[in-house]
């Protein structure tokens, strides 16, 4: 999908007195876009929002949303946004329903319109059934719902989520992410902020990859896991496995790793053809028997590793 | 008109602990007030001094003089035998005894001024208070006489008008007891609104610009001018309620005594102490920023600024050097404005009062500048 471009972000400088937490950093959302913000604890996705938001000031760079120039009066552009922070931002003191009604009203005047619109936006996260609950009394996930109702419930054309599956139970998440899978189909351009690879990969569309404030690589799933040389890994389950025959293994095309540990040898790939085929072969030739065989593909968190030379999750 | 909506909200949240103030308060003033009328009253009573009337003339003056007397006294038959006068006397039956000799009134016809005799127990004010009420008496019926009237009017003249003396003298009684029950209202009320004011205020700021609700809020499209604007609204919203709610209680506690004057400048006064505590509260939840500072604040800024600015004590027992601490406390200026007022007559004379007026203005005009500049530098 080819869309207007709806966030552009060049050579964006951000400092914390000496900490360098934005490095010229540079981004382009597309209209439609399920985009993903993806790094690991401190690269610089919160900053990155923030300061589209308005909500930080930056040393350098320049930040355009809808086309036009963001400010912190930008009101006409703050209108069409939704943002749910990373942090849970809701008011102890009012119920679910007061709480998403008045984020709601500081977008949406009108009181009918609003009164559906909260309704929707209950509705949608599945809180219904909690309106008259005090945030208090919600569990961890249900308040990380109520976060996201706050933010969308006028209906914007843009929302941003840091990271809102933090610390939820799995159930909890893969309703989050329906929700936003939803909210993109209903048509909104959706920017997703994660530490998870998973997520990232299940939903987005396109993804930038930051570490050090700095991104690294830009491009789809694919497109990512492309530009690296890791291609699949190969375990074999082999109960006696003879450790001369690991250099032949070595050997094979496009393999660049091999390991035997705990009966299962384990063949890492450069991109190829025909890998698991030729393996196979070579294990029955040399008539070695083997049990169970997997194959995996690359992850994000290969993509990471090769770029970075880190580990995404600690 | 959202976020005043909020404020409101949130100014219900609070409301049971304002209430909490409100009520004590009204409840102890109630308590005061009803317990000093009662108290005057028996005053009042007190003077009603047991008295007998030796009457040798039995003339209608004798009669006039006897029931103006016993108007405001307590007039004891008595046969008039010697011994048991002094009996009586001796045990406080009686506390005097007027002798009024034959002859008197056709004295008294003939412009003469016949003496009167009398016995009164020694050291005692009583019979000073009756010897007055006799002289004050006769000089207004002299002088009733000296218009050229008939002695039976005369009479009916004095009584009538010494009653109507009388009666106004008791009200002015009232008036000068319970003016400083009305005085002793507003000037303990600063404590119970700075109280009250800063924990509900500032609670309602607290919860305001908490970073991440206020964050979120500036991502909107409601300009923080325009949220600011409405929660200024919802404070001298909330300010003016408490003012009208205290004034409502003032004027139903101290209506019937209190002059119109003596109700608009205190009024005042406490307007200006209002809108003053309005901004040092919305002031102290910017600075605050935790519901426990801000308690420990609230404690020590109402407490400490009654004490030292004359609330709780007197300004006039204090010492020089407390006083010029006290200076720099608005409470200070509500109460010498407060005790200035009691005085004045007349908006002209009230100069004085309106001075402290000002200086009140001026610590609510600081405190709000004070607030805006932090609530800028959150940013
Ligand atoms: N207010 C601040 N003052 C100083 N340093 C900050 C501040 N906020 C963030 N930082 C630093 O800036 C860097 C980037 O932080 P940021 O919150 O953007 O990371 P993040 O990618 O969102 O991390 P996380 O996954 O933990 O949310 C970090 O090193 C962080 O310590
Ligand atoms: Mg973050």
């Amino acid at each position: 999908m080819e869309g207007k471009t709806v966030i552009k972000v060049e050579n964006l400088v951000k400092r914390y007195k000496e900490l360098v937490a934005l490095d010229h950093f540079n981004l382009e959302v597309k209209e439609g876009e399920v985009f993903g913000l993806l790094g690991p604890n401190g690269s610089g996705k919160s900053t990155t929002m923030n300061c589209i938001l308005g909500l930080l000031k930056y040393d350098k760079g320049n930040i355009e949303v809808f086309g036009k120039k963001m400010a912190p009066d930008s009101y006409e552009v703050k209108a069409m946004i939704g943002v749910v922070p990373q942090e849970v931002a809701v008011f102890e003191e009012l119920t679910v329903l007061e709480n998403v009604d008045y984020f709601c009203g500081l977008y949406v005047n009108d009181k009918a319109t609003r009164k559906q619109y909260v309704e929707e936006a209950l509705e949608f996260v599945g809180l219904q059934e909690f309106k008259k609950f005090y945030p208090k009394k919600l569990s961890g996930g249900l308040l990380r719902r109520l976060n996201i109702a706050c933010g969308i419930a006028h209906k914007p054309k843009l929302i941003f989520l840091d990271e809102p599956t933090v610390a939820v139970d799995p159930q909890s998440r893969n309703k989050i992410l329906e929700g936003i899978e939803q909210l993109n189909a209903e048509g909104a351009t959706i920017v997703y902020t994660s530490h998870y690879m998973e997520e990232v990969e299940q939903i987005c569309t396109r993804i930038a990859i930051m570490d050090g404030g700095k991104n690294l690589a830009i491009g789809t799933n694919e497109e990512l896991k492309n530009m690296i040389k890791t291609g699949e890994t190969i375990q074999v389950e082999i109960l006696d496995f003879p450790q001369a025959q690991l250099e032949s293994i070595r050997a094979l095309p496009h393999v660049y790793r091999a390991e035997y540990e705990e009966n299962h040898l384990k063949v890492h790939y450069t991109k190829g053809q025909r890998n698991l085929v030729r393996l196979l072969d070579y294990l029955k030739e040399h008539d070695i028997t083997f049990g169970r065989v997997y194959s995996e593909l690359p992850t994000l968190n290969d993509v990471f590793l090769e770029i970075t030379g880190k580990e995404l999750r600690d | 008109m959202q976020t005043f909506k909020l404020f409101m909200t949130l100014l219900k949240r609070n409301l049971p602990s304002v209430s909490i103030y409100v009520v004590i308060f009204a409840i102890i003033s109630v308590v005061i007030t009803s317990s000093n009328q009662s108290s005057s009253a028996q005053l009042y009573q007190d003077e009603a001094i047991p008295f007998t009337v030796i009457d040798e003339d039995k003339s209608a003056l004798s009669e006039g003089l006897r029931e103006y007397l016993a108007q405001k006294n307590e007039y004891v038959e008595h046969s008039g035998a010697v011994e048991e006068l002094q009996m009586d006397m001796y045990y406080r039956d009686i506390y005097y005894v007027l002798i009024i000799p034959e002859g008197f009134e056709e004295g008294v016809k003939a412009g003469e001024e016949p003496t009167l005799q009398n016995y009164k127990i020694k050291d005692s004010s009583v019979g000073y208070y009756m010897d007055l009420a006799v002289e004050s008496y006769m000089s207004t019926l002299r002088a009733s006489l000296a218009t050229g009237v008939e002695l039976s009017e005369a009479i009916a003249t004095t009584g009538e008008a010494m009653q109507a003396s009388a009666e106004v003298s008791m009200q002015q009684k009232e008036n000068t007891s319970t003016n400083s029950i009305m005085q002793g209202y507003f000037q303990t009320l600063p404590y119970i609104l700075l109280a009250m004011l800063m924990n509900a205020l500032g609670n309602i700021m607290i919860s305001l610009n908490r970073e991440k609700v206020r964050l979120r809020a500036n991502c909107s499209s409601l300009s923080m001018t325009k949220r600011n604007l409405q929660i200024a609204l919802g404070t001298a919203l909330f300010g003016l309620m408490i003012w009208v709610l205290f004034e409502v209680i003032a004027l139903v506690l101290y209506a019937k005594q209190e002059s119109a004057i003596t109700f608009a400048l205190t009024g005042m006064n406490t307007l200006c102490f209002v809108l003053m505590t309005v901004a040092l509260s919305v002031m102290i939840g910017f600075l605050a920023k935790k519901e426990a500072v801000l308690s420990a604040v609230a404690i020590i800024v109402s407490l400490g600024a009654s004490f030292l600015g004359g609330v709780f004590v007197p300004l006039e027992v204090m010492g020089e050097g407390i006083i010029k601490v006290a200076k720099f406390l608005p409470t200070y200026w509500y109460v010498t404005a407060n005790s200035a007022i009691v005085n004045v007559a007349e908006f002209s004379e009230a100069g004085s009062a309106f001075a402290g007026m000002g200086i009140q203005l001026l610590f609510a005009a600081a405190f709000f500048t004070i607030a805006m500049v932090a609530s800028r530098k959150q940013k």
